[in-house]
């Protein structure tokens, strides 16, 4: 039996939670919610489609700086990051429910990427030319 | 560009007068080496090292290169997911910084340099008030939880309180890259073995520095390549990383190999077709999985 200390046994999980799953199907408005992996239901219990466009208005819509992609493809993306709205929390957080720590997550990556994508300057481009609002 | 991710790039058949691997994504992807192993690491090849452009036309990248960001530690950090589900706590060094647990920590973990240490920045105050906002919103339609009541009373949601400067390294700061080779050179001052496993079978042995069993966590590609240039890399993120290595390994590579499986039920064994060229002779486990049988090579038999 090995022992490891708390900090390693963190680390641990966090290489556990970090594995991405490029296997992972696409998900579409006709995909059924008993189909969504379960890190995408936990996201599904509080966040609409509605709701996205509300917080990444930058990112969809004709006028938006990125029309091309939508609440579907974001699923999409979150399907191949498994851990990520279903992760093992570290002992401080292991009392809160999955969709409340999926909340707090999400809460957390939607206010850093509208910073990144810069939902207050539509102009900005990124290397390419395209209109990806972005900051740097 | 070091010669690590040129080679690599090279044996991609990519054309660099061509290619740029600037801002892109919603994680504002940049430099040869985080698209490099952002692709190794979401699509197990060079998917986007060898069209980095995907990240700003192809609707699912762009959302994957936030998520890598969000969830893979690098360069010694932890990562936002890490921190936001407590699987990283501050070290010493990191609370005498002032850092401590909550999305203020996120912010100084990228911007650390630029925008703590004041409540008068605007990019961290509105980055502080999307998430403070976001988290007063989000509540179960039955009432049983709220986000809210996952923030603790000690935690910070912004960074004002965290002096400026450059996150702390602590308890991510490990060697996360894997290989089999790093060369003769192992003993040099060319790699840091104090950041290496096992660094002192590595350097022993009438091999010099050959690495005649596992694969190895080292904490720099680059420096592995100037000693061993050749030398396949994984990172530790990677799907089956480490088990990649080893089936790469000169050793799982060899003819003589001695290996053992079990037959599928009804599968018979013949166990001069088990002979390699030199007559090495191979192990078996028997159908039931239960008794071991050493065959030894049947002279003339089919």
């Amino acid at each position: 039996m090995y022992a490891v200390s708390d900090a390693a046994g963190r680390v641990l999980t966090a290489a556990y939670d970090g594995i991405f799953d490029p296997t992972a199907a696409e998900i579409t408005v006709d995909t059924l919610p008993e189909d969504y992996p379960t890190n995408v239901q936990n996201l599904m219990t509080f966040m609409t489609e509605e709701d996205f466009d509300s917080l990444i208005p930058y990112q969809v819509g004709a006028d938006a700086g990125v029309p091309f992609t939508t609440f579907w493809d974001f699923l999409t993306a979150v399907a191949k990051a498994p851990a990520f709205c279903n992760g093992v929390p570290g002992p401080l957080y292991s009392r809160f429910s999955d969709p409340a720590l999926c909340a707090r997550e999400a809460a957390g990556l939607a206010a850093t990427m509208i910073m990144a994508t810069n939902a207050d300057d539509a102009s900005m481009v990124d290397a390419d030319g395209n209109a990806v609002p972005t900051e740097q | 560009m070091s010669d690590f991710y040129y080679y690599e790039a090279l044996d991609a058949g990519i054309d660099f007068t061509t290619t740029r691997y600037g801002y892109r994504g919603a994680g504002f992807t940049y430099g040869a080496d985080v698209y490099y192993w952002m692709s190794q690491v979401i699509y197990g090849d060079n998917t986007i090292f060898a069209d980095p452009a995907r990240l700003a036309t192809n609707p699912v990248d762009f959302w994957l290169s936030g998520l890598m960001k969000w969830m893979i530690p690098m360069n010694g950090l932890p990562a936002p997911h890490n921190i936001m589900l407590g699987q990283w706590e501050p070290s010493e060094d990191e609370l005498a910084v002032g850092l401590t647990q909550g999305f203020g920590a996120v912010s100084a973990l990228f911007w650390g340099a630029t925008e703590c240490g004041t409540t008068k920045n605007p990019k961290a105050n509105t980055r502080t008030a999307i998430y403070e906002g976001i988290m007063a919103s989000l509540a179960a339609e039955d009432g049983s939880w709220t986000a809210q009541e996952t923030i603790y009373d000690w935690e910070a949601n912004g960074c004002d309180g965290v002096r400026r400067g450059d996150f702390p390294l602590g308890d991510y700061n490990f060697p996360q890259f894997i290989t089999s080779t790093v060369g003769n050179n192992w003993n040099t001052d060319t790699i840091n073995t104090d950041n290496a496993s096992e660094d002192g079978i590595m350097s022993s042995g009438s091999y010099g520095g050959d690495n005649l069993n596992n694969c190895w966590f080292v904490s720099n590609p680059e420096n592995v390549w100037a000693a061993a240039s050749g030398s396949e890399m994984w990172i530790m993120w990677q799907k089956d990383a480490y088990r990649n290595c080893l089936l790469a390994h000169p050793r799982f590579q060899a003819r003589g190999m001695h290996a053992t499986w079990a037959p599928a039920d009804g599968e018979d064994i013949f166990p001069s077709r088990l002979e390699d060229d030199a007559g090495l002779i191979y192990s078996c486990v028997s159908s039931d999985n239960v008794a071991w049988e050493t065959h030894e090579p049947a002279s003339g038999a089919e």
